[in-house]
């Protein structure tokens, strides 16, 4: 195998999904500037923080962006997160769940896995209020808004 | 006197320091000062991984002294084995570092 076809870490050509990658790029696309469409900032039990805004075109989510704690695995799932969500539908992205997000990300001990249900409950705050912008109307019962661990 | 000890630095730190110094003489009971705990950078964190005898060792004198061991959790996430370390030893930044040491603060802190 030559370097252009490795996808491996050595020749870091590939987008991983490891932890530290999607760290890394994680710590890039908090630094971005809010998108219009923005959800509440969701708050854990360990003080940690997390706030998804959202660009929508032609009904899809065309990007997203987040403002989270520097926490590492927090900030590595708001990022799968974020990749998941992209080109989605608000619908669909909202039925991402913190299982789905943590099967998505190998490698995060048992004991900061609940950093998933954070970066879910901020991405569907986002969601909703895309929503609302676009509908007019809260439709709870259909974005499962109150059940972020579901 | 109550010490934390940083393992920062890499090259022979953690075979010959830690594992022919500190280690063998917390085993004794004679190593002059109490531990409140350990804190490892960077590759220092492979001896923490399940199975490492190194750690294996450290990890007993913690438990039996109630000595606070944890792995930088960036070190350990790059180094995809945050997931592999032994039981009860947990990996965070600075902010839990200090959090886990405020119970039992050290009175000085050692840079290794």
């Amino acid at each position: 195998m030559n370097a252009e076809e490795c996808t491996a870490g050595c020749c870091g050509a590939a987008r991983r999904r490891t932890v530290s990658d999607c760290f890394d790029r994680g710590l890039r696309r908090n630094r971005t500037e809010p998108f219009d469409i923005r959800g509440q900032t969701m708050r854990d039990a360990n003080a940690l923080e997390a706030q998804f805004s959202l660009k929508i075109a032609d009904g899809l989510i065309e990007a997203v962006r987040f403002k989270v704690t520097s926490c590492v695995a927090l900030t590595a799932y708001a990022e799968v997160l974020a990749e998941e969500a992209e080109k989605l539908s608000l619908t669909s992205a909202n039925a991402i769940t913190p299982l789905a997000l943590i099967d998505l990300l190998e490698g995060v001990p048992l004991f900061r896995r609940d950093r998933a249900n954070l970066a879910v409950a901020a991405l569907r705050s986002a969601i909703q209020s895309a929503f609302l912008l676009q509908t007019g109307v809260m439709n709870e019962s259909r974005l499962h808004l109150r059940h972020a661990t579901a | 006197m109550k010490v934390a000890y940083i393992f920062a630095t890499q090259r022979h730190n953690i075979s010959y320091v830690l594992a022919k110094m500190i280690l063998p003489q917390l085993e004794e009971n004679r190593h002059g000062v109490d531990v409140a705990g350990m804190f490892f950078f960077e590759d220092n964190n492979y001896v923490l991984v399940k199975g490492n005898p190194i750690g294996e060792r450290l990890n007993k004198v913690a438990k039996a002294k109630g000595m606070l061991l944890m792995g930088c959790d960036q070190c350990c996430y790059e180094r995809e084995i945050a997931d592999q370390l032994m039981d009860g030893v947990p990996i965070g930044c600075f902010p839990d570092l200090y959090k886990a040491l405020s119970g039992n603060m050290p009175d000085q802190v050692i840079t290794l």
